[in-house]
């Protein structure tokens, strides 16, 4: 296990310290809104949105598992 | 980037601000897992009245009628609340107290079928596990001062929130987004376990907690609302004794509906002065889109004269309050959206267990006066 930065620039943009937690907190913002703000559809991409925190952790201690 | 001085005073913010409120926020976490689920729960569990099944087209009866349905099974006892329950549709609960001013908590529900009038069931006030969830949750079974009290706690974990972000930085900057060092000491690993669920669900977290410190305010700015809008309404009958007859309900109803007919009626107060006007119907509605149906309009009607005398949206601290409430509970956008706030507020609990166990883990290191290689391992 190694935990070395990745090198290219998007792997670096994705694994970057702040660059992941940024997106999620985008995505989470973007779920409440809209699932505030809207019926139908919009609830499933909310509930969508606000599951990719959970997946993230679990696809990283997952990852490192193995 | 933070000096090293910075990061030992932030550290001490961290480390005392989440201490003071964990026990407390684990509290929360635990009962409120139940509670995202409590409309299904209470479909499971609970025995709720169900209307007839009459033509579709049916049209309701006057609310008076309603009332009167009622209190013929409690003669004596006095109207407190009608209330059109969204999940029961052609029910109204009529809420009834012994005596005029009495305490909400004395009130009990009968369910009438609003179209004609039928009492359809009396539920039993509910003291089993999702009561004791909920007075755990908003007030530890201490009234007002409980919820204020968890409110501060509130208020700490937003601290804690806040400069474990700015600690985030120094102590993961060598390492990626969301390494977990599994070969390291256990202290390294939770360390790291606790920095990923922490991260990941910050600003869920935020939101439910700050959300939820708007909620224990919820007493106080109602308080303060009265205070302000009723004395100039209530100023012209000073010294006159309170009316005994009253203008029938139905027509206050009428009246809200034509002075709001964009609105929705979802309960009326009778005449009190717990949480209501000694002098008029106090009919709250409230709008139709998914957004105004969290926001409610009050609409004063006097009881003597049925005339119509506020008709105003609350003022930005009550619509702040309201619109907190589905940010705070999750439950705005169906099932699967309520899967998803428990699984981070499972994950909530991992961040709060993790740091109680970083703390026990540190304070029994430095009893030993060993420097723990752990420590070595996890310093930024």
């Amino acid at each position: 296990m190694s935990a070395s930065r990745p090198s290219g620039p998007a792997r670096t943009m994705l694994s970057g310290m702040w660059a992941m937690p940024v997106l999620l907190a985008v995505c989470t913002a973007i779920a409440l809104g809209v699932g505030l703000l809207y019926d139908g559809l919009w609830d499933v991409l909310a509930s969508l949105l606000l599951g990719l925190p959970a997946l993230s952790f679990l696809e990283r201690v997952l990852r490192r598992r193995r | 980037m933070l000096s090293s001085r910075a990061i030992r005073r932030w550290s001490t913010v961290h480390t005392w601000s989440s201490l003071i409120c964990t026990v407390f926020l684990l509290m929360l976490c635990l009962t409120g897992l139940p509670l995202i689920f409590r409309d299904e729960i209470d479909a499971l569990t609970g025995d709720k009245a169900v209307a007839a099944a009459l033509p579709e087209n049916t049209p309701d009866t006057a609310l008076d009628r309603v009332a009167a349905a009622a209190l013929q099974r409690h003669p004596g006892e006095f109207v407190r609340s009608l209330y059109y329950d969204e999940d029961a549709p052609h029910i109204v609960e009529v809420g009834l107290v012994p005596s005029i001013d009495a305490l909400p908590s004395t009130i009990h529900v009968v369910s009438v079928d609003a179209r004609t009038a039928q009492v359809l069931d009396e539920p039993k006030p509910d003291r089993g596990f999702m009561y004791v969830m909920i007075q755990l949750h908003e007030e530890l079974f201490l009234g007002l001062p409980g919820t204020l009290l968890l409110g501060l706690m509130g208020l700490l974990f937003v601290l804690a929130i806040v400069s474990g972000v700015v600690l985030y930085a120094p102590f993961t900057r060598r390492l990626d987004y969301g390494t977990v060092r599994w070969r390291g000491s256990s202290r390294v690993r939770w360390l790291d376990l606790h920095n990923l669920a922490g991260i990941v669900t910050l600003l869920w977290l935020l939101v439910v907690g700050a959300t939820g410190v708007m909620n224990t305010l919820s007493r106080p700015l109602f308080g303060l609302w009265t205070m302000q809008n009723l004395p100039p309404l209530l100023a012209p009958y000073a010294g006159q004794p309170r009316p005994t007859h009253y203008q029938p309900v139905q027509a206050a109803v009428d009246e809200a509906r034509a002075a709001l007919p964009a609105m929705e009626v979802t309960s009326v107060i009778y005449p009190t002065t717990q949480f209501g006007s000694p002098r008029h119907y106090v009919i709250w509605t409230k709008g139709r889109t998914p957004v105004t149906s969290r926001l409610l309009t009050p609409v004063l009607v006097d009881v003597q004269n049925g005339r119509l005398v506020m008709a105003k949206g609350l003022p930005w601290y009550l619509r702040l309050l309201e619109l907190s409430r589905p940010l705070h509970f999750g439950d705005y956008g169906g099932l699967a959206l309520k899967v998803v706030w428990a699984v981070l507020d499972l994950l909530s609990i991992l961040v709060l267990i993790s740091g109680l166990w970083l703390w026990a883990k540190r304070r029994r290191g430095s009893a030993r006066t060993a420097e723990p290689a752990a420590r070595m391992e996890a310093a930024p």
